[in-house]
């Protein structure tokens, strides 16, 4: 083994491998948790992200939860409490942990060292994420702000594992004080609004006074001054945020389903610049991040190397998800609560509704990591997770093949099935393409090393060509990493 | 890594790199430093000041009482020369050099088996550089901070550090053409407000019954010509808030900076890239670092300035026009003059350092260059100097003087500012190795306290 990071393709020293991952050892190259994790999640998202595809608008799923009642209902506060930001957070936990693991381990075929192989890598899913977000319409692409994140953070991968849960604790906290303060906003803007209002009444009185007697001496201004009434406005526009009319969706709707691509295109570029930009750089920037590094740092514990007892992964599991549930439930009594009354909630409540989202984020993705890790350890349930590690193997082909299922199932310039189907008919849906995905992956991988773009990506961040497509020869298994953990 | 390819680093190798001591990644020594490029820096980061004065001392009424000024008043004057001859030429040198910087930064470095490698570091470095962008930008409050962005854009650069100077030159171009494109775009967009409102005077003018698209096509171009009249007393306020107390100024900076940071990152980012990829494109060719004839650098100054200067004219009467009769401009024109912004930049630039380069080689004014070897050295010093001396003379836990001055009178201020720094910064570094601000960035990048002496 070469004794050095720089050269090409190879793997660094034995020292820093031990150091950067002591949990790892050479033979895996690939580590079969991680591709389940990422498996799952891909699929799973699906149940959530096609709201957005299907055009069950946040307005929809408001009313919905005011009806609060009915198995829509049940359905959408599950998937809202479990899926919800929840399945993006797996993918960066099991990003993060990929991102040690493409350093450490050897690359025959690359023509860089492999941190410079990992910065290409980065580079090129972000600019895929800018692709699926612009070309492929999807606005809530995930690809961008992993690729961001994985440049940012690449060189912390020397700080130990204690160190990185700190700092991805840090960062959480930072993504939900970032909440806070977009909220900190509103109120002060309703407490200015107040003092408008009082304005305003004393300027009514007084003019009810003017006709009374013209001779009070008093002084008035009998009209607000431009600043008042932009103070006015500014709280009255915020405190729509909760109100939804159907209306409100109308223009969006007529546009999506319309049959030009153009028209499709405009509606949707501006919602998906606004999330790359003003989004990512307010909350997912923090959110995407912390996952991220809590991935790395459980990488370098061993964690999805199967290091613990089944029963320490069942603990973790369990006290993750009970805490993760509870703030869950937390976020959706408030968000009952702001949408009754907006404005009585900012005056009545110091926090947000959604203050704690970051810290669901964090606590759901280490429970369903761990539930799934317990998973991989039961050989009985060997096929499941194979099958789940198949589609994982080949998650970035699959999110950009739900693109474009999704984009000619609800575009106008597909079907056009968009706000057409009843939230039924949209699992129904997902449930059908999770079916697909699960079969053509198994069936690709056993033709092919590894999926299309995942070809396209590590040729390009390579400089070389990969090897592509399996020899004959070459024994048939879908994972030959199967058995190891 | 790949050592180089192209003969101005290799030369540039040779004498400034001393082979015993590159083994592993360190800050980089006096002596290998790069004389002419930190005089090129030391230049830009005075001149940057010409363009951020304007936004310390006053608002855009300032800045538009100037442009209506009669031609001869010397605050027309003052816009005139800033604008054609000036304007993005100086933050245009700084990121050349920046990225010039970056190639340097790799190339003097080798990496050490076991420990943290040159990628690592240069990650490291940019990624405190984007913390200390937030810090001049929230902190320091200058809206107009530049070090957020450079730290962002030095990420892309580094799979590009082996690039030839052709290959890097084409990405300058390629970027450009992106940025042109992005220009052009949303001047469009915004003339199709123009021409809808035609559209509906003319229908009005005609005594139809207007439609509801037609009412606010005409609501729509009256909220944008807005834009170009603010009202004395909004900019009252803004004016009283920035004489205001630190949380004053704080809070009416903040959706600004906010808004910057998102807006220049993910739609300014060409105008930065291009100019770095020149830079990193001049640094190989050897056109910073003192390898290239004299007659090529005349030949390059009389074409940068001969078409740079020209350009720059035409592009400020566009300019003026675009902003003192936005209406009769957008009818008269489909496409902006704000085109014309790159080329004039990159030959001006090409202009400027042709003329710093051939009166360094004469050595005439060899006390100015000194000087400015040492400005250049400490620019990072010496730039957040800038704003903490700006923003006490103008801001309001300072001396207050915001919206005092008249256009030209801010200059008196740069003025100062420039003697300033071009006498302090080579008394400092006869005492010390580096700036205060350049040691602090050192010790954070290698994570261990650097040597000040």
């Amino acid at each position: 083994m070469s004794s050095s990071l720089i050269e090409a393709g190879t793997p660094v020293d034995d020292k820093t491998l031990q150091d950067l991952s002591p949990h790892y050892t050479p033979q895996h190259s690939r580590i079969h948790a991680l591709d389940v994790i990422k498996g799952f999640a891909i699929l799973a998202g699906l149940f959530v992200s096609i709201y957005t595809w299907g055009g069950f608008s946040k307005g929809m799923q408001y009313q919905l939860f005011q009806l609060h009642k009915g198995g829509s209902f049940y359905s959408w506060f599950l998937a809202n409490v479990l899926l919800e930001d929840k399945m993006r957070s797996l993918i960066a936990l099991a990003f993060g942990a990929g991102s040690i693991l493409l350093l450490v381990r050897s690359h025959p075929g690359s023509r860089f060292q492999n941190q410079e192989l990992l910065v290409r890598r980065n580079f090129f899913l972000l600019l895929l994420g800018i692709i699926n977000g612009i070309i492929f319409l999807w606005p809530l692409d995930i690809l961008y702000g992993l690729g961001v994140t994985g440049i940012f953070f690449f060189s912390f991968v020397r700080m130990g594992s204690r160190g990185l849960f700190i700092t991805a604790l840090v960062l959480m906290l930072i993504g939900c004080g970032k909440i806070y303060w977009h909220y900190n906003d509103d109120q002060k803007a309703y407490s200015k609004f107040l003092l408008v209002e009082k304005k305003e009444k004393l300027i009514k009185a007084d003019s009810a006074k003017l006709k009374d007697s013209l001779k009070t001496g008093k002084k008035t201004t009998d009209t607000l001054t431009w600043k008042q009434k932009e103070e006015k406005e500014a709280w009255e526009g915020i405190s729509k945020k909760y109100k939804w009319e159907a209306k409100n969706d109308s223009g969006q709707i007529k546009a999506l389903q319309d049959g030009r691509y153009a028209k499709v295109y405009e509606n949707r570029l501006s919602t998906t610049q606004q999330r790359e930009s003003f989004w990512f750089y307010q909350f997912g920037f923090w959110q995407f991040a912390s996952l991220l590094i809590l991935g790395m740092a459980l990488f370098k514990i061993g964690f999805f190397n199967g290091r613990f007892s089944s029963a320490q992964y069942l603990l973790i599991f369990a006290i993750c998800l009970l805490a993760g549930l509870l703030l869950g439930w937390l976020r959706m009594h408030l968000l009952m609560l702001s949408l009754k009354d907006y404005t009585k909630y900012v005056k009545i409540n110091h926090i947000p509704n959604d203050m704690f989202r970051p810290a669901e984020m964090f606590l759901l993705a280490m429970a369903y990591a761990s539930l799934l890790v317990f998973f991989v350890k039961k050989a009985w349930l060997s096929g499941v997770t194979g099958l789940l590690a198949c589609t994982g193997r080949m998650a970035l082909s699959n999110y950009f093949l739900q693109s474009i299922l999704m984009g000619i199932i609800f575009y106008g310039y597909g079907m056009g099935y968009y706000a057409r189907l009843p939230l039924k008919l949209l699992y129904f849906v997902a449930l059908e393409v999770t079916i697909v995905q699960l079969v053509f992956s198994a069936f690709w991988l056993r033709y092919f090393h590894m999926g299309p773009l995942e070809w396209v990506l590590m040729s390009l961040s390579k400089g070389r060509r990969q090897p592509f497509v399996k020899s004959p020869d070459e024994p048939a298994t879908t994972t030959p990493e199967l058995q190891t953990i | 890594m790949n050592t180089t390819n192209t003969q101005g680093i290799t030369s540039l190798q040779e004498t400034a790199v001393d082979g015993q001591n590159m083994i592993t990644p360190r800050p980089v020594q006096r002596a290998e430093r790069i004389g002419t490029v930190d005089i090129i820096r030391g230049v830009a980061i005075l001149g940057i000041l010409l363009m951020n004065i304007p936004s310390f001392g006053g608002n855009v009424v300032m800045f538009l009482d100037a442009l209506r000024a009669p031609h001869g008043n010397a605050d027309y004057k003052t816009i005139m020369v800033i604008f054609s001859f000036f304007e993005g030429t100086m933050r245009g040198l700084f990121s050349m050099l920046f990225g010039a910087g970056m190639v340097l930064f790799i190339m003097n470095k080798k990496d050490q088996p076991g420990g943290a490698t040159v990628t690592e570091y240069y990650y490291r470095r940019l990624a405190w550089l984007v913390g200390f962008g937030l810090l001049h930008a929230y902190i320091f409050q200058w809206t107009g901070e530049i070090l957020f962005f450079y730290g962002l854009m030095g990420m892309i650069l580094y799979p590009f550090r082996n690039a030839s100077a052709k290959w890097l030159w084409a990405l300058g171009l390629l970027t450009v053409l992106i940025g042109c494109y992005k220009t052009q775009n949303s001047y469009s967009d915004q003339r199709k407000i123009r021409v809808e409102y035609n559209a509906a005077m003319t229908a009005k003018k005609e005594k139809k019954t207007l439609t509801p698209e037609q009412e606010g096509a005409i609501g729509a171009w009256t909220d944008f010509e807005k834009n170009f009249f603010p009202d004395s007393a909004r900019s009252a306020d803004e004016i009283r808030r920035m004489r205001g107390s630190y949380a004053d100024v704080f809070l009416l900076q903040l959706p600004r900076n906010v808004g910057g940071e998102v807006n220049y990152t993910y739609h300014g980012l060409w105008d930065m890239l291009c100019m770095m990829f020149i830079g990193m494109a001049l640094l190989k060719l050897g056109f910073l670092s003192d390898k290239v004839s004299s007659s090529t650098f005349r030949l390059t100054l009389l074409l940068g300035y001969g078409i740079g200067i020209p350009v720059g004219y035409l592009y400020f009467k566009g300019f003026e026009e675009s902003i003192l009769h936005v209406g009769s401009y957008m009818d008269k024109y489909t496409v902006t003059h704000n085109l014309l912004y790159d080329v004039k930049r990159i030959c001006l630039c090409l202009g400027h350092i042709s003329i710093i380069m051939l009166l360094y080689r004469s050595g005439w004014l060899n006390w100015l260059m000194k000087a400015l070897g040492s400005v250049g050295q400490m620019a990072f010093t010496n730039y957040f100097m800038q704003s903490v001396f700006c923003t006490f003379i103008f801001f309001g836990y300072g001396l207050g003087y915001y919206g005092h001055w008249r256009f030209h009178q801010l200059y008196y201020v740069v003025l100062g500012i420039w003697i300033f720094q071009l006498i302090v910064s080579p008394i400092w570094l006869k005492y010390f190795r580096f700036g205060p601000f350049e040691w602090a960035w050192r010790s954070l990048t290698y994570w261990k306290k650097q040597p000040m002496k």
